[in-house]
C-alpha cells in the first residue's frame, strides 16, 4: 500500500507524459488517480490513527542498512491533505480557463510532484529524504516553467538557487550525522545519537533545521518564496502555497520529535518562528497584489507553526500539526478565490478591482469563511489552530512569543479586510443587474466545505494530533516497527 | 554558434565520453561510478553535441526527442521497482550472476537493469532542458 501511494503518481504521471491523450482523457486520468491516492491516504489514516506504524523495506534489506518507508499519524495526515490538495487541483483546473497546453503538462508534473512529496512523507531515511526534496524541487521548478517565457525562467531562479543551497546545507548535514553514527535511518539516528558528541551533534542538527527552515519559508530565510508565484497558474499557486512549505515542516516536526533538537535551537526555532509571524503580516499588509498579499501571508502562517514546534513538548507539536493541516486548506482556497478575482476584473491589482464586477454571493462567501478562518475567528478552524498555538505557549510560559503570535493575528484580520475592502466592498454600490453572478464554486466549493468540516470537527483531528506528537516524541513503537521490518533473516544482507 | 575547431574536437571527444558512460555504468556497482554519474557524462557528450553542430542537426542525428528518452528511463525504473512484487520479493530486490570471461569476469546484477533506466532519464533530463534553455534564449533574444 505505500508502495501504491508513492509510485502510482509517478507511473500515471510518465504515462500521461508519454501517451500525450486529448485533454478530456487526460484530465479524466488524473481525477481518477488523485481519487484513488485519497482512498488509500483515508485508508492509511484509519490504519496509523491507533499508533501503528506500517513499514515497508525496499530490496529486502533490513533497516538500518536498507531503505525504509515508514507511515505512522504524523505522515498519514500530512499525505491525506496532499491527495486532497491534488484533488482540488485537478478539479480547478480547467480547459476553459487556463488553456488546453497547460493541463496538458500540468497533470503529469502535478503528479510527479505529489509523487515526491507523499515519498518524503513515508520515507523514514535521511538521505532518501533528501533525494525525495530534490524529486520535489525538480518538479515545482518544471512546474513553473509551464508558461516557457523569459519571466518564468527569471522568476523561478531565486527559488531554484535558495533552495539549491539549501539542499547543500542538508546534506553537509546529513554527512556529519553519518560520520558521528554511520547511519540515516531516521530510526537508528534517534537511538545513537543520544551519545553523540554534543558539539557536533547541534552543528549538524543546526545545517538541518537551516535547511529545512529554508523550505519551509521562514523568515529570514523566506525571500525565494513570493517570487515563485506570478506566473502559476492559479490552481497550481494554490497546490504549491498549500503544500510546498509543507514538507520542510513536516521534516522540522519530524526530526525535532524523533531525535529532539538542542534547547538553544529549539529556542531559535521559536523565536525564527515569531519573527516570521509579524515579518510576514506586516509585508503582506504593504502589498496590493493579491497573490503577493498571499505569499507573503504564508510566511506569517508557516511562522505560527514553527513557533508552535519550537516550544516542542506534545503541545506545541500537535498544534504545529493542527496549524499546518488548518492553513494548508484555508490558503489553497484563498488563492483560488483570487484566481476568480483576477479573471473577473483582469487585473492584479487590488486598487483597480471593483466591486461590481467581482459581483457578491457565492463567491464573498467562500471568501468570507476562508479570510475569517485565516484570522482566527470561531468557530472556524483557525479559531482552534490559533487556540492551540497559544495554549502550547501559555503552558510553556513563553508570554512574549504570545503577545508576538497575538499582535501578528490582529495584523491578519485587517489584511483580511483590507482585501474584502478593495475587491468586494468597494462604493458605490452597484444598481441592480449589475452583479456578476455566474459563479460555480466546484472545487473552491469542497475547499471550503473541508475548512468547515475541519472547524466542526477540531477536536477529534486535534487528539489525533496530540497522539501522533506523543507517540513521535517517545519513538519507541516508531523504532520497533522499522527494526523488524522483515520478521526473518539477519540483519541486513551478506 | 559554429566553430570549426569545436566541431573536430566534438567528433574526437563523442565517442569516448560515450565510452566512458558505459565503463561508468558497467563498474559502478562496486567501485566509484553507477547509473547517476553515467547518465551525466551522457547528457554532458550530448550538450557539446548541440553546441557544436546546432540544434537542428543534433535532433536529426538523434532521430529521438531528449525528453522522450528520459520518460523511458523513468519507465524502465519503475518496471524495475515492481517486477521483484510478482516474483513474491520486496521492492527493488535484486540477483546477480558472474560471468567468466578469458582476461577478466564481469559481474552483472539486475541493478543493471534499474541503473540504465537512471542512465537514460539522467541523460535525457537534463539533455532535454538543455536543449530548452538553448531555444528560449535563442527565440527570444531573436538572433539564431
Amino acid at each position: 500500500m505505500l508502495l501504491i501511494l508513492f509510485a502510482l503518481p509517478a507511473f500515471a504521471g510518465l504515462l500521461l507524459w508519454l501517451a500525450r491523450p486529448n485533454v478530456k482523457t487526460s484530465r479524466r486520468i488524473a481525477l481518477l488517480i488523485s481519487g484513488i491516492l485519497i482512498i488509500s491516504a483515508a485508508w492509511l489514516v484509519q490504519q496509523t490513527s491507533q499508533g501503528a506504524v506500517q513499514v515497508m523495506a525496499f530490496g529486502g534489506w533490513r533497516p538500518p542498512y536498507g531503505i525504509a518507508f515508514a507511515a505512522d499519524a504524523l505522515s498519514s495526515a500530512f499525505i491525506l491533505l496532499q491527495a486532497l490538495l491534488l484533488g482540488i487541483t485537478f478539479l480547478a483546473l480547467r480547459v476553459e480557463q487556463h488553456g488546453e497546453e497547460t493541463l496538458l503538462r500540468a497533470h503529469p508534473l502535478a503528479l510527479f510532484l505529489t509523487s515526491g512529496l507523499i515519498g518524503g512523507f513515508l520515507t523514514g531515511d535521511l538521505f532518501n529524504l533528501f533525494v525525495m526534496f530534490e524529486a520535489v524541487l525538480i518538479s515545482s521548478y518544471l512546474l513553473l516553467q509551464i508558461p516557457g517565457t523569459r519571466r518564468s525562467l527569471a522568476g523561478a531562479l531565486p527559488v531554484i538557487v535558495v533552495n539549491f543551497v539549501a539542499s547543500a546545507l542538508f546534506l553537509a548535514g546529513l554527512g556529519l550525522l553519518y560520520g558521528m553514527t554511520g547511519s540515516v535511518n531516521l530510526a537508528d539516528l534517534s537511538e545513537q545519537l543520544v551519545n553523540a558528541p554534543p558539539n557536533l551533534r547541534r552543528v549538524a542538527l543546526a545545517l538541518l533545521v537551516v535547511a529545512f527552515g529554508t523550505k519551509a519559508a521562514i523568515v529570514p530565510l523566506s525571500f525565494w518564496m513570493p517570487a515563485s508565484y506570478p506566473t502559476l497558474a492559479a490552481p497550481l499557486a494554490a497546490l504549491f502555497a498549500g503544500i510546498m512549505t509543507k514538507l520542510g515542516v513536516y521534516a522540522l516536526l519530524r526530526i525535532h520529535a524523533l531525535i529532539s533538537l538542542d534547547p538553544g535551537l529549539s529556542e531559535a526555532l521559536i523565536w525564527a518562528g515569531g519573527a516570521s509571524a509579524l515579518v510576514g503580516v506586516l509585508a503582506a499588509l504593504s502589498q496590493y497584489e493579491m497573490r503577493r498579499l498571499l505569499s507573503f501571508h504564508s510566511v506569517s502562517q508557516v511562522g505560527y507553526i514553527v513557533a508552535a514546534l519550537g516550544l516542542g513538548e506534545p503541545l506545541g507539536l500537535a498544534a504545529a500539526l493542527f496549524f499546518a493541516l488548518h492553513h494548508s486548506l484555508v490558503k489553497s482556497s484563498l488563492y483560488l478565490v483570487a484566481d476568480e478575482l483576477e479573471r473577473r476584473n483582469a487585473t492584479r491589482d487590488l486598487r483597480k478591482m471593483d466591486f461590481r464586477r467581482t459581483g457578491g454571493g457565492l463567491l464573498a462567501l467562500c471568501f468570507g469563511v476562508a479570510a475569517f478562518s485565516l484570522a482566527g475567528l470561531p468557530p472556524l478552524s483557525g479559531f482552534f489552530g490559533k487556540l492551540s498555538v497559544f495554549r502550547a505557549a501559555f503552558e510553556a510560559e513563553s508570554f512574549v512569543l504570545l503577545g508576538l503570535l497575538l499582535v501578528a493575528s490582529l495584523f491578519t484580520l485587517a489584511s483580511m479586510l483590507k482585501i474584502w475592502r478593495f475587491a468586494f466592498a468597494r462604493k458605490p454600490a452597484p444598481k441592480k443587474g449589475e452583479f456578476h453572478t455566474q459563479f460555480q464554486p466546484g472545487a473552491l466549493g469542497l475547499l471550503v466545505t473541508l475548512i468547515l468540516v475541519l472547524g466542526f470537527s477540531a477536536g477529534p483531528v486535534y487528539t489525533y494530533a496530540l497522539e501522533a506528537a506523543k507517540e513521535n516524541i517517545d519513538g519507541s513503537k516508531y523504532r520497533e516497527a522499522v527494526f523488524n521490518a522483515m520478521g526473518e533473516g539477519p540483519i541486513g544482507k551478506p | 554558434m559554429k566553430s570549426f575547431l569545436l566541431q573536430e574536437l566534438t567528433r574526437l571527444i563523442l565517442p569516448f565520453s560515450v565510452l566512458m558512460a558505459i565503463a561508468l555504468l558497467i563498474k559502478g556497482h562496486d567501485a566509484p561510478g553507477g547509473g547517476f554519474v553515467s547518465g551525466l557524462s551522457l547528457a554532458v557528450a550530448g550538450i557539446l553535441g548541440f553546441t557544436a553542430y546546432g540544434l537542428g542537426r543534433f535532433r536529426r542525428s538523434l532521430k529521438v526527442e531528449p525528453e522522450r528518452v528520459a520518460l523511458l528511463g523513468g519507465l524502465i525504473i519503475m518496471i524495475s521497482l515492481f517486477a521483484p512484487l510478482v516474483l513474491g520479493q520486496a521492492p527493488l530486490s535484486q540477483g546477480q550472476i558472474q560471468i567468466e570471461l578469458s582476461l577478466f569476469s564481469l559481474k552483472l546484477h539486475s541493478a543493471l537493469f534499474f541503473d540504465i533506466g537512471v542512465v537514460l532519464a539522467v541523460g535525457g533530463g537534463l539533455c532535454s532542458a538543455a536543449c530548452a534553455l538553448w531555444e528560449t534564449s535563442l527565440t527570444q533574444d531573436g538572433d539564431v
